[in-house]
């Protein structure tokens, strides 16, 4: 009996159906990829009436044009960190954020942000 | 005058820098995105940079700019809402992450706030975008 052996062709792999893949993931990951970060920050209503509660309170009235105004005062938005540190100086400070209805949500976010890098964590935004 | 008429020969085109460039965008997607946590339908959320990373926000409820509300991509009236996100979660749940565009008037955004409240739901956190620096 005579045996053939098989001679093996070598032939070169079709690299279609690999573009076809590596593309189909290539478009999954462009299109469902996102390259921001995200954070969350508490935001407290506060229950009606709760900032007039405590005798400590220091309120900040933000403007429709993003204007603060610290316990009646203004103040630059670059300076509300300094501000509210020199304010809350060790002690437990409660802050009442008190935007117009108006305001962007842009300059609460600010506001909150800023009461947060000086160590105040007992805020409320109230209307 | 002779005018020629060869043919040009058909020839696989060589693909191999082609899929190295594109393994290459591949990898780079893999590794520098993440994948988007939530549906933002053109929602801007504000931008903050001295926060530290958490946890990607799960299932949050989205506030377009004219105050339409979206839980889970379906559109949900301000009256609604609580019992919406009781149902779903089978309870109120305790923690809602709230993805609000930048410009949202602040009004209308502590009224979505106080109606959730008093559904019981008093851990509301706001998604922002870090941006470094500042």
């Amino acid at each position: 009996m005579r045996v053939e052996a098989e001679r093996r062709r070598i032939r070169r792999l079709s690299l279609t159906p690999l573009i076809d893949v590596v593309f189909l993931l290539l478009l999954f990951f462009m299109l469902s990829s996102t390259f921001e970060r995200y954070r969350s920050l508490e935001m407290d209503g506060g229950a009606a009436g709760s900032a007039a509660a405590g005798h400590d309170v220091l309120l900040l009235r933000i403007a429709e044009d993003g204007g603060f105004d610290l316990a009646g005062g203004p103040v630059g938005a670059d300076e509300l960190v300094e501000r509210l540190v020199a304010i809350a100086a060790g002690q437990a400070v409660r802050l009442a954020v008190l935007p117009r209805t108006e305001t962007a949500l842009d300059h609460v976010v600010r506001a909150l942000e800023a009461a947060r890098r000086a160590g105040i964590r007992n805020v409320v935004v109230v209307k | 005058m002779r005018v020629c008429t060869r043919i040009a020969p058909v020839r696989e085109e060589n693909l191999v820098p082609l899929i190295n460039v594109v393994f290459l965008l591949l990898i780079f997607f893999l590794v520098a995105g993440a994948l988007r946590p939530f549906a933002t339908h053109g929602v801007e959320p504000a931008a903050t940079s001295s926060i530290e990373a958490g946890g990607d926000p799960a299932n949050p409820i989205v506030v377009a700019l004219d105050g339409t509300i979206r839980v889970s991509g379906a559109v949900v009236g301000l009256d609604r809402l609580a019992g919406h996100l009781g149902a779903l979660a089978g309870s109120a749940p305790q923690t809602l992450h709230i993805v609000a565009d930048r410009r949202l008037p602040a009004g209308l955004m502590l009224q979505i706030v106080e109606s959730l409240g008093a559904a019981g739901i008093r851990d509301i956190r706001l998604v922002t975008i870090h941006e470094a620096g500042a």
